[in-house]
């Protein structure tokens, strides 16, 4: 578990002119040193990398064992905030995330502070494991401290300015868990599927290169705090204010929304699917001001300082594929029907 | 022509009974000039009195009778005249003996039965047995043989009958029937309809397949985008002439590569489309400043860094390429 950096002076008098150019080689670095720990998932850590600058939560989403924890671990640490993990089970209550309970070795009560609460602002990175185990109550719990970063505990409000909520879920099981409510996933930024490494030199070293057998020794070897997680909103800010998005962005950003709430008028085909009625609901502004604000990072991270649809297309499907809502009886065939959607919306709508 | 003979029987009455045979009445056809194939009729008619019946199970059947002469057929019907009920029994032959010279051959004799209702049913037995006719309640007419000469089928010598026609067959038979003309002019009304309607239908299916006059001649987007732009040249300064000749050029991009094509696809377009690959460099800055015009607010720069001479120049070339491609 990773304890906040101490030798680090106060951020308040660390507040420097912000340099985006400097800011985005450090951006640079921290990819690159999470790599070093993660092999072959180059485009989840730019995905993560995007959501720690946009400031967004993150759902992972795959099979078990490809690493979606040691990817967090890593960028915990290369973050160098405080690092907390839960593990989602069907009895896990709202009050196990704020305090425990115990009798100590004089046999009285205490009451201890629970994983949320026990670095308090200092929290950086709050990992939900197997988030779809855990029950309704919890979520709810997780909605507001996704939504306003703080909770009420002990009479007090507790703020969480720096933190970044990232959960997963695994995709095998479906026995004993909980279907996230739509609100839940739509307060995520991205929802990012991890796969196995397809490549023959990422999987050979996976399995043989003995670095990856030990988490832990792995996770300790890399740079710690690459970045000042404590800089980031104010950078986020920096950022979000300076890409520029053009009118014309706009209005291809406008378009591309229409078409995927009435795929019909875009004239958008999908094989057996009848186009009108397929979309029940979703893609809420919410999620669209998120794809914008996650686009402006990633044209900053690309070296530019202006939004292109490629920004859009590329971060297109993690940030908007699960606030799509289809109607129940394409919901079955849901990952090939929104993909398809997507890759025709891309094909239709016109930009510029 | 036809005899008749009537030829009355006297039959066996059970005393005490009204029920009799009273007449029966043979009309025959001519006895002479029968060929091979002849059909001749006789007709039977038996006047009965009281409540006689015809036993009709006992009639011949029609079929072969003999080896020359069949039974064609054989009908036979009831009616009431003066109280009394008369049977009518028409009996048809044909004969096949093929004579080679004139012959006799006799039909031979056969009877009718006849029941009373009142008295005992008839029995069991075959009623053709000639012990039946004694029985109470059984009378039976005799249909009587008859002989016939049957006529061999030969030349006949014309000299006696018919002097003024020689022995030439042409001159004996009758000469033939015109044929009768076929009007041809509803068939051939018929044929140019078809004609026509099979054309049609080829030219549909030609339609449907798109083959040869309806293919459509393959798109040539950046053609068009040339002389749209120069077009739009020529005609001065619209709103924003840069602006919309690079749209032209966007689309005309889009669709080349049937999808919409940004910056970043340019490497595949030119992948998936190698004859523009010496356009590559100038492809780039096209995008570039396309981007920069579209999705910065520097459009000063783009339009120095690509000017529309070079998207015009650029478009011819792309035209170029296409047309020479094809």
């Amino acid at each position: 578990m990773n304890r906040p950096t101490l030798d680090r002076p106060d951020t308040d008098d660390n507040i420097g002119p912000l340099d985006l150019d400097d800011w985005r080689s450090c951006a640079l670095d921290f990819e690159r040193e999470i790599a070093k720990a993660v092999v072959g998932q180059a485009r989840a850590i730019r995905l993560l990398t995007i959501a720690v600058f946009a400031r967004g939560h993150v759902l992972l989403e795959g099979d078990v064992g490809v690493g979606k924890t040691t990817l967090l671990r890593a960028v915990a640490r290369a973050l160098g905030g405080a690092y907390e993990r839960i593990e989602g089970t069907i009895d896990l209550m709202p009050s196990d995330m704020i305090y425990y309970t115990f009798l100590n070795e004089d046999g009285k009560p205490r009451v201890e502070p629970g994983p949320v609460l026990r670095h308090g602002s200092d929290l950086s990175v709050f990992f939900f494991n197997e988030i779809n185990r855990a029950r309704p109550q919890v979520h709810s719990l997780l909605l507001r401290l996704m939504a306003e970063r703080s909770i009420t505990a002990f009479n007090q409000e507790h703020v969480f300015p720096y933190l970044l909520v990232f959960a997963d879920r695994n995709r095998i099981e479906r026995e004993e868990t909980f279907e996230l409510p739509a609100a839940a996933r739509d307060r995520f930024l991205m929802e990012v599927a991890i796969a196995t490494p397809t490549d023959e030199k990422s999987r050979r070293e996976l399995v043989f290169a003995t670095k990856f057998h030990d988490v832990d020794t792995l996770i300790a070897s890399l740079k710690d705090g690459v970045l000042d997680y404590r800089r980031l909103n104010t950078l986020a800010d920096v950022i979000q204010n300076t890409i520029i998005v053009s009118s014309a962005l706009e209005r291809y950003v406008l378009d591309l929304w229409k078409a995927i709430r009435e795929p019909a008028s875009a004239g958008i085909q999908i094989a057996n699917v009848d186009i009108t009625r397929l979309i029940a609901g979703g893609s809420s502004p919410r999620g669209m001001s998120y794809l914008i604000r996650a686009a402006r990072v990633s044209a900053w991270l690309s070296g530019r300082d202006m939004v292109v649809p490629e920004d859009i297309r590329d971060i297109f499907h993690e940030c908007m594929a699960h606030r799509i809502f289809l109607t129940p009886v394409y919901e079955l065939r849901r990952e090939e029907i929104v993909r398809s959607l997507i890759a025709d919306v891309f094909a239709k709508v016109p930009a510029p | 022509m036809r005899i008749w003979l009537a030829i009355a029987f006297l039959l066996l009455s059970v005393g005490g009974s009204s029920a009799a045979i009273d007449a029966v009445n043979v009309y025959e056809p001519r006895k002479f000039g029968h060929f091979l194939g002849d059909t001749l009729e006789r007709r039977v008619e038996v006047i009965t009195s009281g409540n006689t019946e015809l036993f009709t199970a006992a009639l011949p059947r029609p079929g072969a009778l003999t080896y020359w002469l069949d039974l064609i057929s054989i009908d036979h019907s009831e009616r009431e005249e003066n109280g009394r009920r008369i049977y009518d029994i028409t009996l048809k032959y044909q004969i096949f003996y093929s004579a080679l010279e004139a012959k006799q051959l006799d039909i031979p004799s056969f009877p009718l039965r006849f029941k009373h209702p009142n008295s005992v049913a008839p029995d069991g037995t075959a009623p053709s047995e000639p012990s039946d006719a004694s029985q109470p309640g059984n009378y039976t007419a005799t249909v009587p043989a008859l002989r016939l000469v049957i006529s061999p089928l030969r030349d006949i010598v014309l000299d006696d009958l018919m002097p003024e026609k020689t022995g030439d067959i042409s001159d004996v038979m009758r000469p033939d029937a015109v044929p009768q003309e076929i009007n041809l002019v509803p068939r051939e009304r018929l044929l140019w309809v078809s004609a026509g309607a099979l054309a049609a239908s080829v030219i549909l299916l030609l339609w449907h397949y798109a083959i040869w006059p309806f293919a459509r001649r393959a798109k040539r987007p950046f053609t068009q985008a040339d002389r749209q732009i120069r077009s739009l040249q020529s005609a001065g300064a619209g709103d924003a002439p840069y602006r919309d000749s690079l749209l032209i050029l966007h689309r005309a991009f889009d669709q080349s590569a049937g999808r919409r094509v940004f910056a970043a696809d340019v490497p595949e377009f030119v992948a998936q489309h190698q004859r523009f690959s010496s356009l590559l460099p100038s492809l780039k800055s096209f995008f570039e400043s396309s981007q920069l015009y579209f999705f910065s607010d520097d459009r000063r720069a783009a339009e120095d860094r690509f000017p529309i001479s070079d998207l015009a120049r650029l478009a011819a070339d792309l035209a170029r390429e296409e047309r020479s491609a094809a």
